[in-house]
């Protein structure tokens, strides 16, 4: 009854009450796996496949379940004579333009990290990732002598805490 | 016993451990000051890190990072208005005011002393409990394994705040993610897809590195410059020490509330403090004084916070049900180091368990002494800037993803664990049970197939055995009080 109430308010507040992308997205791959498992589960001697038969089932009956709770919920909705409104369309001034760049430079540096950790070694690819990645978020508030102090330091402070003092093992490789 | 409980409280004093804990206290202080940090994050940051560690100053310091999390919220909290950790909410009411009257320094001072007191009385009710409540888990067998399993998953989906269905599936999806590998009855390679990485299984440490602090470090780089523009403290930190006990009632409830809501799986802190909060104004001669900057609304959630990080390792050590979701991060580390909740704690590694309890009593204290003498530094931690903050926690997890086992592709998975987290959170799904159904899917299914084997493959072994139905009627209510909530309250409305 909360998501009825939830989905009358928003409405009235002129948002469509459905699945939103994100979350259609997220059915539609959990459904997939939960299909693959199943489908895999079938290919086993049947002690390995009972329990992934009995989770892949379970999830499957789950998500059916949400979504007819869902499409009911859209029905009774609609039913009760409320016109759609519409989502609100996504945000198109900079700010977001910004937001989602630095989410994306920051994934994709992180990407860079590791493949550079197994290529030119731990301390290199620690300093060249802390230093970079510091330099875009501040968006060049800081210097440059001031970034490579910290990425030197910070390399230098991970050696010292964790290959020395720890003992954790750190990729080694071509330079390092 | 009492040799074992005493060689053990001697083995806590090594230098290891007592290095362990104040490293894990200060951190766990300073990553805790920090919004949307918290206990979790704190305690899946070093996850990988404390691996190479020995097994008991692992959990000695990863018992100190909590600690001191939970604590370090209460220090934003007071400052500026936002609760570092979930557990801290209810301090900002009243703690906020006083900061803004010029009396920070004694809110800190009075949370300081509340949070060791509450955390003592939890201490005690862990120590207390939890051999108890182990010694009958010794009595569980298979059967009751698998379902308390279940039981953990369905209570820890159904607090997921209205998201239960979503909770439901991210279990499911979790003892999915579990099965991947070698079956443990027969050894069959399942869902390996080929590759030699896999046959292992997914590490659910890389998966909680990457589900937390990485997650949380891709939505701070979206957020410009710092969480707060002013981190000070007026006003003599101790001078607020005498404060909770000027209301003996209020602490002593308070760490009651606290120590008995952390044993109840899937609460934890949260609860708690707003609990012990509006407990207190219901007994208060001047209820409307709180709210406005008085000190006893400081001393009650910041009492009954604290009390819960050991009352909701009762559950976690002895049944396998986290009592918190920091709980479950350290279930996580105790199958980790090859530890199983209940008898093996217990019974055969009693030496581990005690030092451990051992370590989270230093952790209660270390944590007042290095507040107190740090808390000028803590203030200003509020003032670190994303850009410095987001490469730090991305390096420390990347790192810390390398030290489990020595592979970039563990790197590499709990990088995308990370942006898998980011689009879960975006999406309003629920982390937690995922992070369950993959540390117990592996208790579950050894729990299901052995019980199926016993029974000749009858499944009505699961209604036969009188602690099987017990469990079976908690899955039931668990499942079924989101629902029963919502009727009393429709009903409570439609009254009104």
């Amino acid at each position: 009854m909360d998501s009825y109430k939830t989905g009358l308010r928003a409405l009235k507040s002129g948002r469509k009450y459905d699945l939103n992308s994100l979350e259609l997205l997220i059915y539609a791959v959990v459904t997939i796996l939960f299909l693959f498992f199943l489908m895999g589960a079938f290919r086993m001697p049947p002690v390995a496949a009972r329990a992934p038969i009995v989770v892949s089932s379970a999830g499957l009956l789950l998500l059916l379940f949400q979504l007819c709770k869902t499409f009911w919920q859209t029905a009774a909705v609609k039913k009760s004579g409320h016109s759609e409104g519409s989502l609100p369309e996504p945000a198109t001034d900079i700010h977001f333009k910004l937001k989602t760049r630095r989410f994306f430079l920051s994934l994709f540096l992180s990407t860079g990290y590791i493949l550079l950790m197994g290529t030119i070694g731990y301390l290199i690819a620690t300093a060249l990732f802390v230093g970079t990645l510091i330099g875009i978020l501040s968006e060049g508030r800081i210097k440059w002598f001031q970034l490579a102090s910290i990425a030197v330091g910070t390399a230098a402070a991970m050696y010292l805490v964790f290959g020395l003092t720890l003992k954790i093992p750190l990729p080694r490789a071509t330079l390092w | 016993m009492l040799e074992m409980i005493a060689s053990a409280v001697y083995l806590s004093i090594s230098f290891h451990n007592i290095l362990a804990v104040v490293v894990g206290t200060t951190v766990g202080i300073m990553l805790g000051v920090l919004p949307g940090i918290g206990g979790i994050l704190a305690i899946s940051l070093f996850l990988g890190i404390t691996f190479k560690f020995e097994t008991a100053t692992a959990l000695i310091m990863l018992g100190g990072l909590w600690t001191g999390a939970i604590y370090g919220g209460s220090i934003s909290a007071i400052l500026i208005n936002t609760p570092g950790t979930s557990t801290s909410v209810a301090t900002t009411f009243d703690g906020y005011p006083l900061a803004r009257q010029g009396k920070g320094g004694v809110a800190i001072g009075a949370s300081m002393m509340s949070s060791l007191c509450g955390g003592l009385v939890g201490w005690c009710f862990l120590v207390v409990a939890a051999p108890l409540l182990g010694s009958i888990a010794v009595l569980l067998g298979p059967a009751e394994y698998f379902l308390l399993a279940l039981l953990a998953l369905t209570v820890i989906s159904s607090v997921s705040q209205g998201r239960v269905i979503q909770g439901l599936l991210m279990a499911c999806l979790g003892l999915l993610l579990s099965f991947v590998g070698f079956d443990p009855i027969t050894g069959y390679t399942r869902y390996n897809l080929g590759r030699i990485y896999l046959m292992d299984g997914i590490d659910y440490a890389a998966m909680l590195i990457g589900l937390f602090p990485i997650s949380e470090a891709l939505i701070l780089s979206m957020q410009r410059g710092s969480i707060a523009a002013a981190g000070k403290i007026e006003g003599k930190v101790s001078q607020g020490f005498k404060v909770p006990f000027r209301y003996p009632q209020t602490l002593i409830r308070s760490s009651l509330i606290g120590s008995v809501v952390g044993c109840c799986p899937g609460i934890g802190g949260d609860t708690a403090n707003v609990l012990s909060y509006a407990t207190a104004v219901r007994n208060s001669k001047h209820p409307e004084s709180f709210g406005k900057g008085d000190l006893e609304g400081v001393v009650a959630p910041e009492s009954s916070n604290n009390a819960t990080v050991c009352s909701s390792l009762i559950p976690t050590l002895t049944l396998g049900i986290p009592g918190s979701a920091p709980a479950a991060v350290l279930l996580g580390a105790l199958l980790m180091h090859g530890l199983f909740p209940g008898s093996d704690l217990f019974v055969k590694r009693v030496d581990i368990t005690y030092t451990f309890f051992a370590g989270l009593l230093y952790a209660q204290i270390l944590f007042f002494l290095i507040s107190w003498l740090g808390a000028n530094f803590f203030a200003r931690i509020t003032l670190v800037a994303n850009e410095y903050l987001v490469p730090m926690i991305l390096m420390l997890s990347l790192t810390g993803a390398f030290a489990l086992r020595n592979s970039l592709y563990d790197v590499g998975l709990t990088l995308i664990f990370g942006l898998i987290g980011y689009i879960l959170k975006k999406a309003d799904f629920p982390l937690v049970p995922l992070v369950l159904g993959l540390i117990l899917g592996p208790m579950a299914e050894r729990g299901l197939n052995t019980t199926l084997m016993l029974s000749g493959g009858s499944w009505s072994v699961f209604l036969n055995q009188p602690v099987c139905l017990l469990i079976l009627a908690l899955i039931a209510l668990s499942l079924g009080s989101p629902l029963i909530k919502a009727i009393l309250n429709r009903s409570r409305s439609v009254s009104s």
